[in-house]
């Protein structure tokens, strides 16, 4: 996935860079007609390039979101609320791997910091406590990719372990 | 890696230094910062001779600021502080000194192994030095005297940290010749950990030895630190006992300290109720009573710390 997302990247950014260079070039210094022609047909290689791309993601995501629905009438009319929901899932697992109630589930007080960090990934902020009997507060914050609500989940450790857990409300 | 880097770092500047370490703000991937205010007021004994008793007296007592950076990947990392301490600032416009504490590059050769240059926090005390680690306001030598015979100095240092021990030689320079720090550190049983230092500089020499022990809610610790200062007859010779319990987001520190310090003896005793508001604030009361060389001394005092 991520091999797809670097080729869009560097197709757009070719793309602007043909596209802001070629008027800049022809101010700077004269272009052939050859030239010009030559950059016009590269130019629209790659457009036809990254909508090969574009239509292969967006058919993974929808093959992925009529997957995971009934195809009753009813839930075809929700196709693109399903298809913006498995976008919007996609987004957060890739930004915010601990948005996911399970993930939290598998924690148990003991845990080191380690295993936390295996189970939720890195925290937002890794601070220690003023709190005598704790030494250590993991905070996993962020905003929820279809509501824009923020939601924060903590761990605390004392002496290495888990002692305390706030769950998230995702 | 950067885990265990991090848990070094904080070993050498938690376990090792005896400070504690503070909040951490990721300013950049590889750049944080953290720091703590300190405001405190305390009204008690004035131990100048013949001085009567103080007023209220305190206000803005510390401003730190650290910046600490830990490129991932890196055996190399760097530590910056600024402390900015009020000077019994009671009026506006009072002069504030300002300091570099730990300033330090380290190189971590493995994950136990590490060398590090630079302004380092001596090895000694069961009290730290930053207020955000103590369980009560003063130090435990009378007129809030620290008993330790070193706390910042330039140096080098190697430190050694496993989980079940850790060792730390420092070694400075102090007009022309060597002052050392030793630490060994035993932290193998559960709840336990037990610390031993020598400091060797050619104007003192110190032994300080200090266990601490968590039952349930309850934390124990005692210590001992005897200084031999060149030119000085009798020495330092301090023992402190703390019990700390802790309820919920509240806690009650007793301790009792006593013995000889600065050719006068003492004994001390402190009553200390604390209070985490959160995770960044706490706030505490304490009121010690001293008697110093056959005076008495009450001291009640009164402390507020935000940490970012």
């Amino acid at each position: 996935m991520k091999t797809k997302y670097n080729t869009h990247l560097f197709l757009f950014a070719l793309c602007g860079a043909v596209l802001t260079g070629a008027p800049t070039m022809s101010v700077a210094e004269a272009v052939t007609q050859g030239e010009f022609l030559a950059l016009q047909q590269r130019v629209e290689q790659l457009e036809a390039s990254l909508r090969t791309v574009k239509n292969t993601q967006v058919e993974a995501i929808a093959t992925e979101a009529f997957a995971s629905m009934p195809m009753t009438q009813k839930d075809k009319s929700s196709l693109i609320e399903n298809v913006v929901q498995t976008i919007q899932a996609r987004e957060e697992s890739a930004n915010y791997p601990w948005m996911d109630a399970s993930k939290w589930a598998n924690l148990s007080k003991g845990m080191s910091p380690e295993e936390v960090v295996g189970v939720l990934d890195q925290p937002t902020l890794n601070e220690p406590s003023m709190h005598k009997r704790v030494d250590l507060v993991y905070t996993y914050q962020g905003r929820r990719v279809a509501t824009a609500k923020k939601v924060t989940g903590i761990v605390r450790f004392y002496k290495g372990k888990v002692i305390e857990i706030e769950v998230p409300d995702v | 890696m950067k885990m265990k880097k991090e848990l070094l770092a904080s070993l050498t500047s938690a376990a090792l230094f005896g400070s504690v370490a503070n909040a951490e703000i990721p300013l950049t991937d590889d750049l944080s910062a953290y720091g703590y205010i300190d405001m405190a007021y305390t009204d008690g004994g004035d131990y100048t001779e013949g001085g009567a008793d103080e007023n209220l007296d305190g206000g803005f007592a510390e401003f730190e600021l650290g910046f600490s950076f830990a490129p991932e990947g890196s055996a190399w990392s760097a530590v910056a502080e600024l402390s900015f301490r009020g000077q019994g600032v009671t009026a506006a416009g009072e002069d504030i000194d300002t300091k570099a504490e730990t300033v330090t590059i380290t190189y971590a050769a493995s994950d136990e192994l590490s060398f590090t240059v630079g302004n380092i926090l001596s090895y000694q005390g069961f009290e730290t030095f930053d207020a955000t680690g103590l369980f009560q306001y003063s130090y435990q030598g009378y007129d809030n005297n620290v008993v330790y015979s070193a706390g910042y100095a330039y140096g080098a240092s190697a430190d050694y940290a496993t989980d079940d021990y850790a060792l730390g030689l420092w070694v400075g320079e102090v007009d022309d010749s060597a002052s050392v720090e030793f630490l060994a550190a035993y932290t193998g049983i559960e709840d336990l950990t037990v610390k031993f230092i020598y400091a060797n500089d050619p104007t003192y020499e110190t032994s300080n030895v200090w266990a601490s022990y968590d039952v349930g809610s309850f934390t124990f610790a005692a210590e001992y630190t005897t200084t031999d200062i060149v030119g000085v007859d009798d020495d330092d010779s301090v023992y402190m006992a703390l019990a700390y319990y802790s309820y919920g987001d509240g806690g009650l520190t007793l301790r009792y300290s006593g013995g000889e310090f600065g050719g006068s003896d003492f004994d001390k005793f402190s009553v200390s109720p604390g209070y985490s508001f959160s995770d960044n604030v706490f706030g505490l009361l304490e009121l010690s009573y001293e008697e110093v060389e056959d005076k008495d001394y009450t001291t009640l005092a009164a402390e507020l710390i935000y940490s970012f």
